[in-house]
């Protein structure tokens, strides 16, 4: 239990008779970037606020850093921090004022690194907070975050209407605070190709289910595609291969999708006489899309 | 428990609600000290009327006046009517916003988020908006009787303190059932109406003679108080298991709350 930052299981939150989450169950290791991915609605918020105790679970359990979610929130948001989507902060007080106002709000606070990252990002301290840019603005969220220092972080869309200069800052500072200090960042996202960057681990959520989980490598080492050219026509036996979810073909020049049993695919094709073959690698929305294409075409197979 | 830098948070931002609440209490102190002298001559140019009549401010009219003296007038004006009309009002005023503003800003996901507990954000919020309301009416109710002492009027200063006690009280438990409502809505303006709606029908009781025993209202313009000289303790113990229950009822339900849905 005490290897994982977060475990889950079965974790399921409804809303009005919707699932937004159903049956989650996840082991999120202690020091990685997990990266929650998913499209909108997919439950990646609600996992989130789950673990921080502003919802209440409908029905399963979740542990975080050893403590049960619906038994000790507020321990757990000691040394948890979050940041929202679109950073909402109270838009009437100065740059110092708010600072000092979270200051009372944490039971610790390391003032140097606040006053290293205020330098860093250039935030005016005088500022008030409703005539900063929404770059500066997520920049103090993130600020206030990691002033208390906590053992791990929660960051919904951190990225979202960030410039690429921005996002960037953003997310090296993220890794530079978490990388060697065994700190976990869990990371829910849309923007699929920027958390490729940062992430180690990445789960799918789609319609509040878990598509697939893994270390983000061996998750892209799994799923591929294989392009050839066949000198002859090959055994239908190969392309009817477990894992193969999609063919296309152009004569003897085949594009062979891979979800899944990629060595094994790679291995009969080369069996097979072949004038060129290669093996591509995706990007994560490609995977994404692979796994869900993979997962409607189950269900369709089993008539749900 | 209260944590100290949301208590000053808390003050910040209802400070304009504030200062328009204690101005127009205190406005209205000084206008009904002031007045009395005008009030005076009225009265003398138009002997033989009852001075209830002209007068005609709720709970006088009822009551028997044989004679008219600055003290009851005063009463009449601060007591049984200002002090806990516009009392209500400012509990109103500094309640409805107070968690409905955070939804609305989006900021009570980020203060929900942070390691306060739910108890803390609770009693920190409702506790800078009690204190307001406290300096609210009483420090107008203290101003009220100082202009009275100057222009040289003797005042049972006691009293008008015990009834400014028991108007504080009566605006706490409206104070916390405008809370409750604040917690379900991101529309403070909705907050208040529900509990100004609230309050109307808690007042029906008031309006017919059999039934005004049971009106908060009626017991808040301390009448007894005034003539019997006798501090209302059983109602007083009513409205403070009130207070506590509604407390305890609005922690329950601010600690249930699910926020960011």
């Amino acid at each position: 239990m005490m290897n994982y930052a977060v475990e889950t299981q079965d974790l399921s939150k409804k809303f009005a008779g919707v699932k937004a989450l159903n049956g989650v169950s996840l082991q999120i290791p202690r020091g990685t970037v997990f990266a929650l991915l998913g499209p909108n609605g997919s439950g990646k918020t609600t996992l989130l606020k789950l673990l921080l105790g502003l919802l209440h679970p409908s029905s399963g359990n979740a542990n975080c850093l050893g403590m049960d979610i619906a038994k000790n929130s507020q321990g757990i948001r000691e040394r948890a921090g979050y940041i929202g989507e679109e950073p909402r902060l109270y838009d009437y007080m100065e740059v110092e004022e708010f600072i000092v106002f979270c200051q009372g709000i944490y039971p610790s606070w390391n003032r140097q690194t606040m006053q290293n990252y205020l330098k860093e990002f250039h935030i005016p301290p005088k500022e008030k907070i409703k005539n900063l840019s929404h770059g500066m603005r997520s920049q103090l969220s993130l600020l206030v975050t990691l002033a208390p220092e906590p053992d791990i972080l929660f960051l919904d869309e951190p990225t979202s209407g960030l410039d690429p200069i921005f996002k960037r800052r953003f997310l090296d500072t993220v890794l530079a605070e978490t990388i060697g200090r065994g700190k976990t960042v869990i990371i829910a996202s849309h923007h699929l190709n920027d958390i490729e960057k940062v992430a180690d681990h990445v789960t799918f959520l789609y319609e509040g289910q878990v598509l697939q989980t893994s270390p983000l490598q061996e998750l892209k080492d799994s799923i591929k595609d294989i392009r050839i050219v066949f000198q002859s026509e090959p055994p239908p036996a190969l392309l009817d291969m477990e894992g193969i979810t999609a063919v296309h073909r152009k004569d003897n020049a085949f594009h062979i999708q891979v979800s899944s049993n990629l060595n094994k695919i790679w291995r009969y094709c080369s069996l097979v006489p072949y004038f060129t073959m290669e093996m591509i690698d995706l990007e994560l929305e490609d995977i994404f899309f692979r796994l869900l294409n993979h997962k409607v075409k189950g269900e369709k197979r089993d008539g749900k | 428990m209260v944590n100290k830098a949301l208590f000053k948070k808390e003050l910040k931002e209802a400070r304009g609600r504030f200062l328009f609440c204690f101005l127009l209490l205190t406005a209205v102190a000084i206008v009904s000290v002031l007045a009395y002298p005008r009030l005076e001559e009225l009265l003398s140019a138009t002997s033989g009327e009852s001075s209830g009549l002209i007068m005609g401010f709720s709970g006088v009219s009822s009551l028997e006046i044989t004679e008219l003296s600055f003290s009851l007038y005063l009463w009449s004006q601060w007591s049984a009517t200002y002090i806990y009309l516009l009392g209500i009002l400012a509990a109103i005023i500094f309640s409805a916003g107070a968690f409905a503003q955070e939804k609305a800003h989006g900021t009570l996901v980020f203060l929900a988020s942070t390691p306060l507990t739910r108890t803390t954000i609770y009693d920190s919020k409702a506790l800078a908006g009690l204190t307001l309301l406290a300096v609210s009416i009483f420090g107008s109710t203290v101003i009220l009787l100082l202009i009275s002492f100057a222009a040289g009027f003797a005042l049972p200063a006691l009293l008008f303190l015990a009834s400014a006690l028991i108007a504080f009280l009566g605006a706490t438990i409206v104070y916390l059932f405008t809370l409750i409502f604040s917690m379900f809505t991101s529309d403070a303006v909705k907050a208040g109406i529900s509990s100004l709606l609230l309050c109307m029908i808690l007042a029906i009781p008031g309006w017919f003679p059999a039934s005004r025993e049971y009106s908060l209202f009626y017991h808040l313009q301390s009448w007894d108080l005034y003539y019997h000289n006798q501090f209302p303790l059983l109602f007083f113990l009513t409205m403070l298991l009130l207070a506590a229950a509604l407390y305890r009822g609005g922690l329950i339900l601010w600690q249930r709350l699910e926020i960011g849905k």
